[in-house]
């Protein structure tokens, strides 16, 4: 079977005039997390409805496990566990009995599963408090219950984390790291949230108004992104002068009088400290850096990044 | 579908909508009989017994308290699954929609059938507590029967009905006072072809109902255009089921997402 487990080709979704969704051309690795970062109202949520057979592609092509969706959705949807926007549950029942509710149209007879997944999330199992009762938190634990419930081979999540203390952020995030690590699942996430993303994906896609405008494994991102060194001296032009005549640095990039950058790995940075000392200039600050996924969405959406 | 019908019946667990019915099943009878203590003396039935309540309870069900009773709740059992955002959990297991929909109509059938068999239990008891003569066992079986069966036929009436309604964002209230509407309207068909073909009117004759006794029908009915009336119903209800979909965009205003567009600060400060 093939490594790629989501696939969409040319998927695009047309609202009236609007398009939600244009030409997509997404690719989940098998065991991996994935995470989809972008605005609200990028074009996430719609992406993962049509993921799911919950909106019809105006045009292009979902496969999931190597298989056209369109058709396949009776052997293919078992395989899938989900969250799709803001939890969804009856409020005049109990968390147990709304799993109950959706386990029997699972055909899963064991009581066990509904039980296994209440624990994993922190759940009570059989207890009283009917949903409508229910913090946001434990709603949105509520559904991740359903969403593994059954135990699916891919999982997609559409903010999970959304509504969680901070507490439950850690756990949740430990847990989804665990279900890719130890049961190897692949996920599928979607996040507003920058760090979130950082700390939980193995690859990213970036959706910017309808559009994937990357998509990649976070350590190409990392080495992509690159470092750099951020010297803070007393004159900084003269400081540029004595990098390139003394270490051939020509890269060295002035921000002021006093800022200086150089993007250039091959730098020593003890050297270049000492030559600027020994050229009598005085170095207050030396730094490498690393680009933040924040700068690298800045520079690909071409935006603000953060509203 | 048992499976479907199964979870339907739980996700009534609670629900107060249920009263609608229960309520309505226990006025019919006490208001009939009290519509007979309020009227004028001279017009007043002196042989009113438990045959006559028993009729008009199944006059009054049919007319105005199952229509209502029945596109309201089953109607919103439809509505409610785009309420609480729980259609996308149940199309993503995957449930099919017309399934979804016929569970639920066949669920709601289920609730005309204990409707029924209530309305037969509280008419006994209206009478007994008003000591109206006439309660027999063989009485009891037959016009318990009949009461049933009305409540089965009037659900069919009602399926097209649930079906629309339902699927129209928070109309099912509409639906069924539209629902009482047209039932009511058994009143004015007293004879001719729609006595025995509209609709509810058609439930009450295929229930076995005495329309020139109990409701001054000019002429006998005829059973086979009763048929026809509820034939094309059924074939109403199978294209309403044949062209109904899902709503094509997602439920909103309950999203979550943070204040702005993106964060890179985590929404509890983690």
């Amino acid at each position: 079977m093939s490594d790629i487990i989501i696939e969409t080709r040319g998927l695009t979704k047309r609202y009236g005039d609007q398009v939600s969704v244009s030409k997509l051309n997404l690719h989940v690795k098998k065991g991996r997390i994935y995470g989809l970062l972008g605005r609200n109202g990028a074009g996430k949520t719609t992406t993962m409805r049509m993921l799911l057979g919950l909106a019809a592609p105006s045009a292009g092509t979902v496969h999931l496990f190597g298989r056209p969706l369109k058709g396949g959705e009776r052997e293919i949807l078992p395989r899938v566990g989900s969250l799709i926007e803001s939890p969804g549950f009856y409020p005049n029942l109990t968390g147990t009995e709304n799993l109950k509710i959706f386990a029997r149209l699972r055909k899963l007879k064991n009581e066990a599963a509904i039980k296994n997944a209440l624990e994993l999330v922190n759940l009570p199992w059989r207890d009283k408090k009917l949903y409508s009762q229910y913090s946001l938190g434990m709603k949105q634990r509520l559904a991740i219950a359903l969403a593994i419930m059954h135990n699916p081979e891919l999982l997609i999540l559409d903010e999970p984390l959304n509504g969680l203390d901070p507490i439950g952020i850690a756990e949740v995030r430990e847990f989804i790291r665990a279900l890719c690590d130890e049961s190897g699942k692949t996920i599928l996430i979607s996040s507003h949230i920058l760090s979130e993303i950082a700390l939980l994906a193995d690859d990213i896609g970036i959706i910017d108004g309808g559009v994937l405008l990357e998509e990649e494994s976070f350590s190409e991102l990392e080495q992509k992104n690159g470092r750099y060194f951020r010297f803070l001296v007393s004159n900084a032009p003269v400081a540029a002068r004595i990098l390139s005549d003394g270490l051939g640095i020509s890269s060295a990039a002035v921000n002021g009088g006093h800022e200086l950058t150089v993007r250039d790995p091959r730098l020593d940075m003890g050297e270049a400290i000492r030559l600027l000392v020994e050229a009598g200039l005085t170095v207050t600050d030396a730094h490498l850096c690393e680009d933040t996924l924040e700068d690298y969405f800045k520079k690909i959406t071409g935006g603000e990044g953060i509203a | 579908m048992f499976q479907l019908i199964e979870n339907e019946c739980a996700k009534l667990r609670r629900c107060q909508i249920l009263l609608v019915g229960l309520v309505a099943m226990t006025l019919c009878p006490a208001a009939q009989y009290g519509a007979q203590l309020i009227v004028n003396p001279e017009i007043r039935d002196p042989d009113f017994d438990m045959i006559r309540l028993f009729a008009n309870v199944i006059w009054g069900n049919t007319q105005v308290f199952l229509p209502i009773s029945l596109v309201m709740t089953g109607g919103w059992m439809i509505d409610r699954e785009n309420t609480d955002d729980t259609m996308k959990n149940l199309l993503a297991v995957p449930v099919p929609y017309r399934r979804l929909l016929a569970g639920k109509l066949a669920a709601t059938a289920l609730l005309a059938l204990a409707f029924g068999l209530y309305s037969v239990l509280a008419t006994v008891l209206t009478g007994m507590l008003a000591g109206l003569p006439g309660l027999t066992p063989a009485l009891l079986f037959s016009r318990g029967a009949q009461t049933v069966a009305a409540s089965l036929t009037v659900f069919l009436v009602c399926m097209p009905m649930i079906l629309i309604f339902g699927q129209i964002r928070g109309a099912y209230l509409g639906g069924s006072i539209l629902t009482f509407f047209l039932g009511y309207c058994i009143l004015f068909f007293k004879g001719g072809f729609l006595l025995s073909a509209y609709p509810f009117s058609a439930a009450l004759v295929l229930a076995g109902f005495d329309m020139v006794e109990f409701n001054g029908a000019t002429q006998t009915p005829s059973v086979p255009l009763s048929l026809l009336g509820m034939a094309a119903v059924l074939a109403l209800t199978a294209a309403v089921l044949r062209f109904s979909r899902p709503l094509s965009r997602p439920v909103r205003g309950k999203k979550r997402a943070g204040r702005h567009g993106l964060s890179t600060i985590p929404p509890c400060g983690d």
